[in-house]
């Protein structure tokens, strides 16, 4: 599988916490990333749709009583979710062998 | 809440009208919805510079999705086709003409000459017709295909 473009790896990675609509996920990528990946909102619908033509995102009712009816929620698919963990672990193995190169430190440990 | 509300909201509305038609039709409302609640808050957090930051922000995404999602579909092709076939027949023709000099007309045009020339141009016409409406109707399988 190539590599995911840094909006896909955010946007599935802000679904990873639940399901959200299309501002929700705009915000939750903001605070993962200490604001500084903003996406825009073309952007944002762009991606989901690939997103859910993949099979990787799900549209949904939204998470029951809470939900505005007028929004349109997303959630990660099981197929989705299989595809970040296979991202993080290729990034995980990327860090460990910028490490081995003194690239960054180690992590102290204790 | 109306996204319809201020007029910038309104133009950000307007200038999605660029975007492809089934890309619109499906998510236009949900794009102006996130736009407005996001100009909203910045104009909360930081009116002046802030604003300004953001409607550049805007701008260069929605250039960029205009241009993403165009070629996601298969006008690109359609356009690039149907712009090449007219203008390597014709090319195809002017060499023929001009290696036959039996064929050019004469002084006074021959009738049978004009028709075949018609005859050709309508065959010209029908085949570039077949091609671009077969890649129109083609559209969602290529669509598909890429994704």
């Amino acid at each position: 599988m190539a590599a995911l473009t840094p909006a896909v790896m955010h946007i599935l990675l802000s679904l990873a916490g639940g399901e959200r609509h299309g501002y929700a996920i705009l915000k939750e990528v903001l605070l993962q990333t200490n604001n500084q990946v903003r996406l825009g909102p073309g952007t944002l619908y762009g991606t989901l749709q690939r997103l859910m033509e993949c099979g990787w995102v799900d549209e949904t009712d939204g998470p029951g009583d809470e939900s505005d009816e007028r929004r349109r929620y997303y959630r990660l698919s099981r197929s989705g979710r299989e595809a970040l963990r296979v991202e993080v672990e290729r990034l995980e193995a990327l860090i460990r062998g910028a490490r081995a190169r003194g690239i960054v430190p180690r992590p102290s440990r204790g | 809440m109306k996204p319809t509300a201020s007029l910038d909201t309104r133009c950000y509305q307007a200038a999605l009208y660029l975007c492809p038609p089934a890309f619109r039709r499906e998510f236009s409302p949900e794009i102006v919805r996130v736009f407005h609640e996001a100009r909203h808050d910045t104009q909360l957090a930081s009116p002046g510079a802030g604003l300004c930051a953001f409607w550049v922000r805007m701008i260069a995404d929605l250039a960029l999705t205009v241009v993403r999602q165009w070629l996601r579909t298969a006008w690109p092709f359609i356009v690039v086709i149907s712009t090449l076939y007219p203008l390597m027949a014709a090319s195809a023709i002017a060499k023929f003409w001009r290696r036959v000099p039996a064929v050019r007309p004469r002084a006074t045009p021959d009738a049978d000459v004009i028709v075949l020339a018609l005859l050709t141009a309508v065959v010209i016409v029908v085949i570039a017709a077949t091609i671009i409406f077969t890649l129109w109707f083609m559209r969602p399988l290529l669509y598909r295909r890429r994704t």
